[in-house]
């Protein structure tokens, strides 16, 4: 099982959808620390707490954009598990993956 | 030997006194809670309502406005997670649909288009802040009932 602590292992301050955004968009995060793990069924762990705060552009690419790139609903459901004291964005977030 | 009969006034005044006690609490508490809301969440949403409105109305993007705008809707929430007064998972709705309106469409660099202040993405932010503000005040009024006992009780 991994743990990605988003605030120190990617940045403190996420932002943006896409790679031209910037560094620190929801695409690479995606690209970075979900699909490689994903492709070997791996369980992660991603702990949102930490961050200085989430833009729905940056949770819905990171996690949402996976389905658009050919993993299954049901995989990602069942791989990632995510901790955040802020209930609402684990519901979001499961919002977008059921939406995508 | 004190029989009940003597004893019965004292047991009625303790009583009485206790009662006034808790529910004098619980009037306090109510207006604790209240200033702690105007405070701590409800001038900051007017507040991230007028740098939103501010930020997409701005003639290019700016990163600073966008990292200040995501730190106060953090900001915002984690007051009303410490607010113990109110479940915050009751809010949970309308915080995604306040967090959304504002930071789902014309964020980013790459999407972002000046907007009017009568447009619909304007328009979105001032429903979802004010779809926000009233279920807090909704919430407010189940956990602290503005009549007698001022507190939410099990048959209320």
């Amino acid at each position: 099982m991994i743990t990605v602590r988003i605030a120190s292992d990617f940045s403190r301050h996420p932002a943006g959808r896409f790679i031209a955004d910037g560094p620190y968009s929801g695409e690479a995060f995606r690209r970075k620390f979900l699909e490689p793990h994903l492709k070997k069924s791996e369980e992660i762990v991603v702990e949102l707490d930490g961050a200085r705060g989430y833009g729905s552009s940056f949770l819905e690419e990171a996690f949402g954009g996976l389905i658009r790139s050919g993993f299954d609903k049901d995989l990602v459901k069942s791989k990632i598990s995510l901790r955040a004291t802020s209930t609402s964005l684990k519901q979001e977030i499961f919002e977008y993956i059921d939406q995508a | 030997m004190t029989t009940f009969a003597e004893a019965s006034p004292w047991i009625v005044a303790a009583i009485g006194w206790g009662a006034t006690h808790i529910f004098s609490e619980a009037r306090e508490r109510r207006k604790e809670i209240r200033s702690l809301i105007d405070e701590k969440v409800l001038e900051r949403l007017a507040k991230v309502e007028e740098l939103a409105i501010d930020f997409h109305c701005g003639d290019s993007f700016d990163p600073q406005k966008a990292h200040t705008i995501l730190s106060e809707l953090n900001r915002t929430e984690r007051a009303l997670i410490n607010l113990t007064a109110i479940t915050i998972d009751n809010l949970n709705r309308v915080i995604i649909h306040h967090r959304r309106a504002i930071t789902y469409k014309n964020f980013d660099k790459t999407s972002f288009v000046k907007q009017e202040v009568t447009s619909d993405l304007i328009f979105k932010i001032n429903a979802a802040t004010q779809d926000f503000e009233d279920e807090i005040e909704t919430q407010y009024r189940i956990s602290y009932p503005p009549k007698f006992p001022y507190f939410k009780t099990p048959w209320s």
